[in-house]
């Protein structure tokens, strides 16, 4: 199991947002999380991105209890979330959106530029190559130099599912990744959560385009009033 | 000759300050007003150095460097706890504060009656004591700020910057410790500042603490805002914009009675213009929302 969420509970002000709830996902799988509005579905990603503490309960990915790690450390271990409203730098192109977010590049200390100024720019051009892979298999091929900010709501949740890519994430929850994007991007979309999926990568995915997500799932679970219900093998 | 030279080395130590500013505001979206108080701190301890201590110009220059290096902790403070219009705020005080200091202080800073005979500089045996060597310095000096700043923003380390400025969460998200590129970009911008309160402070030979105020830092914004935020090419036409336009406009016949204000009265409804019909001013790429 590369992710296992063991009695997670929290509240706000006495208010229960989520109450005892557990699941795991397994390695190579899609999972979809669904959840009428204020059920706790985005509390639940926020906790297990180390953007909030539970109130009680654990989660462990591949292994490593995340109770004490902040949002960085998870994410150095391999966790990568999306958010409802794609958070890309919107000023910025998408080949620096993607460079932004590769971890540990030598040129973000400042040190480095004096005792190893050779490496940073070393890794910058390979990071620059393998941006412009990401950027075709997210299917924004010729549009490394474009603002982000000027790509459609579609192409900005793709853009935003590719920097979790070159972040190397190996969990990606994606909070409503079909949300607000036409038919044609919702294919564009899910074909590549299943691509994602066939090179190994965990998905849990909060939707409520539930005839689109449970056709690309494995499992899907059902947040009802901050409980979780599970429902088994819908796609091998 | 020497008026033109004199423009010329205005337009330097604003274009410096410019800079330093869009590294704040136009690259990591920090909104500071107390640019000035870097600046006057700056001008400060070159000329207690120069003066008091009998230091050389480089050990004057490099030690008001340092030390708003380390003065400038915090508005670093700041910049970590506080966000957007709160930060503008938490500077704000601190440019109060700073201001306050310089006035009061007799003892250091000789409050309201200032600090005269500020030597002129001195390097390598040289003495930069007539006008033309002065602005022979400042190019230099503002030369190389440039070619810095120029060389900074072709890093990644600038792309960390706007990072911050666009999305500190999403940079969270992606294990980015917003506080140390907001801590880099505060502490070049306020040692770079330094430079320009030097170079003002041994031009004029007399620095009080009315060159340094919260007018000045407001100033030193909207040089920025109307140059455009987050470009080389915006602080360079917005230095360049406010140093001339006022004196090309002493070109129009005004009584004298009147002039100085109606100037600024001018300068001001230009900087109303811009900032309707070009809010990202003559060369941005970025706005404040």
């Amino acid at each position: 199991m590369i992710l296992k969420v063991e009695h997670i509970s929290k509240s706000f002000n006495g208010l229960s947002v989520l109450k005892d709830v557990s699941f795991e996902l397994s390695e190579g799988t899609i999972t979809s999380l669904f959840g009428e509005n204020g059920s706790g579905k985005t509390t639940l990603f926020h906790i297990i991105a180390g953007f909030l503490k539970p109130t009680s309960g654990k989660v462990y990915f591949q292994d490593e209890n995340l109770h004490h790690k902040s949002a960085a450390e998870i994410d150095e271990l391999g966790i990568g979330r999306t958010w409802q409203t794609p958070r890309i730098f919107k000023n910025m192109s998408v080949q620096d959106n993607l460079l932004l977010a590769t971890k540990d590049h030598p040129g973000e200390l400042l040190l480095n530029y004096f005792l190893k100024p050779g490496i940073i720019w070393r890794e910058e051009t390979n990071r620059k190559v393998r941006a412009e892979k990401v950027c075709d298999e997210i299917g924004l091929a010729g549009k490394l130099q474009k603002t982000a900010g000027a790509l459609s709501y579609g192409q900005q949740k793709l853009l935003s599912i590719g920097m979790l890519l070159m972040n190397d994430a190996e969990l990606l929850l994606l909070d409503e990744p079909f949300a607000g994007v036409n038919a044609k991007m919702v294919d564009a979309i899910s074909e590549l959560l299943l691509q994602l999926k066939e090179r190994g990568k965990t998905v849990l995915l909060v939707e409520h385009n539930r005839s689109k997500a449970t056709e690309i799932s494995y499992k899907v679970l059902h947040l009802v009033k901050g409980r979780i219900q599970e429902q088994e093998g819908i796609t091998p | 000759m020497n008026y033109l030279l004199h423009i010329l080395i205005m337009c330097e130590i604003y274009l410096i300050l410019a800079l330093a500013m869009n590294l704040l505001a136009g690259y990591s979206g920090l909104l500071s007003l107390s640019q000035a108080a870097f600046y006057g701190i700056g001008a400060y301890v070159a000329a207690l150095l120069l003066i008091q201590a009998g230091a050389s110009f480089t050990l004057s220059l490099f030690g008001a460097i340092a030390f708003n290096l380390i003065i400038c902790l915090p508005v670093v403070w700041f910049a970590i706890r506080l966000r957007d219009l709160f930060f503008a705020l938490a500077t704000l005080a601190w440019q109060i504060i700073v201001f306050a200091v310089l006035y009061n202080w007799t003892a250091f800073t000789n409050g309201p009656f200032g600090i005269t005979g500020i030597p002129k500089p001195e390097l390598f045996g040289l003495y930069f004591s007539s006008l033309p060597v002065f602005a022979v310095l400042g190019s230099i000096i503002t030369l190389l700020v440039l070619l810095f700043f120029m060389g900074l923003h072709k890093t990644p380390l600038s792309r960390f910057f706007q990072g911050v400025r666009d999305d500190q969460l999403a940079m969270m998200s992606f294990g980015k410790k917003p506080a140390y590129f907001k801590t880099l970009a505060v502490v070049i911008s306020s040692g770079v500042s330094a430079i320009a309160g030097v170079l003002f402070a041994t031009y004029f030979s007399y620095i009080d603490p009315t060159s340094f105020t919260l007018d000045e830092s407001i100033l030193i914004i909207s040089i920025v805002l109307i140059g455009g935020l987050g470009t080389i090419k915006g602080s360079v036409a917005g230095a360049l914009f406010y140093v001339l336009l006022p004196e090309l406009l002493r070109f129009i016949n005004i009584p004298d009675t009147i002039a100085a204000n109606l100037r600024m009265m001018i300068y001001a409804t230009v900087l109303i213009l811009v900032v309707i019909y070009r809010p990202y001013g003559f060369y941005g790429k970025y706005t404040f929302e």
